[in-house]
């Protein structure tokens, strides 16, 4: 759950890359990374194996400035998309503010895509969210790729509830930060609290 | 609840015997909410810490007889330098201590002081709980964002390709 210091005038909250094994949630965040400014992140966690598969979780903290007063902190994580660790996924879900769900587009990874997503689902049901009212974002990453899956296929199968989405190519950048800052703004205004 | 004013509060207020040491204190979720540290590190720290202590007590069922009611801590050290985690409670919510240290002789000591600390603030938390409690507020935080707004908060991008 986000916390918002009236006093200091500060909003953490906490976004999760999500999607099965291999569809580029690592990929995503080492891009945003590479691209912010030194003074604008911290150190990038990576818990993962000897050939780059995530184990536990990645994790980047970073430092967006200012709006209206507060400053305002976003904790990136990505889960291990490996279908034994899941375990882990929920424990990386409690206090989420806010998910993106990386699709991998290949024609022979839509059968992980929807199991994926259904265990999205059932984890935040578990742990007390409503999947239509927590902020979700579809990315349909590897656009690159030549037996990619059409995306209004794509949508049709995965994107039921018609949260915003984008087609992208993470491993070149490609819709990483138009995504994240999705995600953002929705995770924003859904914090709860007026000011009086 | 802002605990995070009232751990500053607390720390501002009452001396300790860490002047060397790294601090950090996080909640289950990962969010970092007092450090004695000024940079963005601490909160990748943070969210380590919490990583750690919930992996840990995953791996805790293993024990036989494994109750979380039992006083459990985690140390990660050798007989000078380490990481030692001691968790506490305030209102019913987990919060973990993090601490790092190098160069001790007696590094007992050093957990023990941790625990004298960690259960002072416990005590400190419960009474003062109800003089940080922000009032409820009604509606949201904002009620539209403009994209100039966003633009301004993503300009994060370092300019270089
Ligand atoms: N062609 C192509 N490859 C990609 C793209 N995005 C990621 N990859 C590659 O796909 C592989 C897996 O990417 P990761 O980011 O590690 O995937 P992940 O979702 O974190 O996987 P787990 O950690 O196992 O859950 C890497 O070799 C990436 O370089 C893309 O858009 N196009
Ligand atoms: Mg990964």
């Amino acid at each position: 759950m986000s916390f918002v210091n009236y006093h200091t005038k500060e909003i953490n909250c906490k976004i999760v890359y999500y999607g099965p094994g291999l569809g580029g949630k690592t990929t995503n965040i080492q891009f945003v990374y590479q691209k912010t400014n030194p003074d604008n992140k911290g150190r990038m966690v990576t818990l993962n194996t000897e050939n780059e598969r995530t184990l536990f979780f990645d994790f980047l903290p970073l430092d967006l400035g200012e709006i209206r007063g507060f400053k305002t902190r976003f904790h990136l994580y990505t889960v291990p998309g490996q279908v034994f660790y899941e375990a882990s996924r929920k424990l990386i879900l409690r206090g989420v503010d806010g998910i993106v769900f990386v699709v991998d587009s290949q024609v022979e990874r839509m059968e992980s895509n929807m199991e994926s997503l259904e265990g999205l689902k059932a984890n935040l049901i578990e742990q007390g969210y409503d999947f239509d009212k927590i902020p979700i974002v579809i990315q349909y990453n590897k656009r690159d790729l030549p037996n990619v899956v059409p995306v209004s296929e794509l949508k049709k199968k995965i994107n039921k509830n018609n949260f915003p989405e984008f087609e992208s190519v993470a491993s070149n950048g490609e819709g990483v930060f138009e995504t994240l800052k999705m995600i953002s703004k929705l995770v924003l205004l859904n914090i709860k609290g007026g000011l009086q | 609840m802002s605990v995070n004013t009232l751990f500053q509060y607390f720390f501002d207020n009452h001396e300790h015997p860490f002047r060397e040491e790294k601090i950090f204190i996080t909640r289950r979720d990962g969010h970092l909410l007092f450090t004695n540290q000024k940079n963005m590190d601490a909160h990748s720290a943070g969210a380590l810490i919490s990583g750690v202590w919930q992996a840990a007590h995953a791996l805790g069922h293993y024990i036989p007889g494994f109750k979380m009611d039992d006083y459990y801590r985690l140390s990660f050290d050798t007989s000078s330098k380490g990481l030692y985690i001691f968790p506490f409670l305030v209102q019913k919510d987990d919060y973990y201590f993090g601490i790092t240290y190098s160069g001790k002789v007696n590094p007992g000591q050093l957990k023990m002081q941790v625990q004298n600390l960690a259960s002072k603030l416990e005590t400190f938390a419960q009474n003062n709980m109800k003089k940080f409690k922000t009032k409820d507020r009604e509606g949201f935080l904002f009620k539209e964002i403009t994209d100039a707004e966003m633009d301004r908060l993503f300009s994060i991008q370092s300019q270089r390709t």
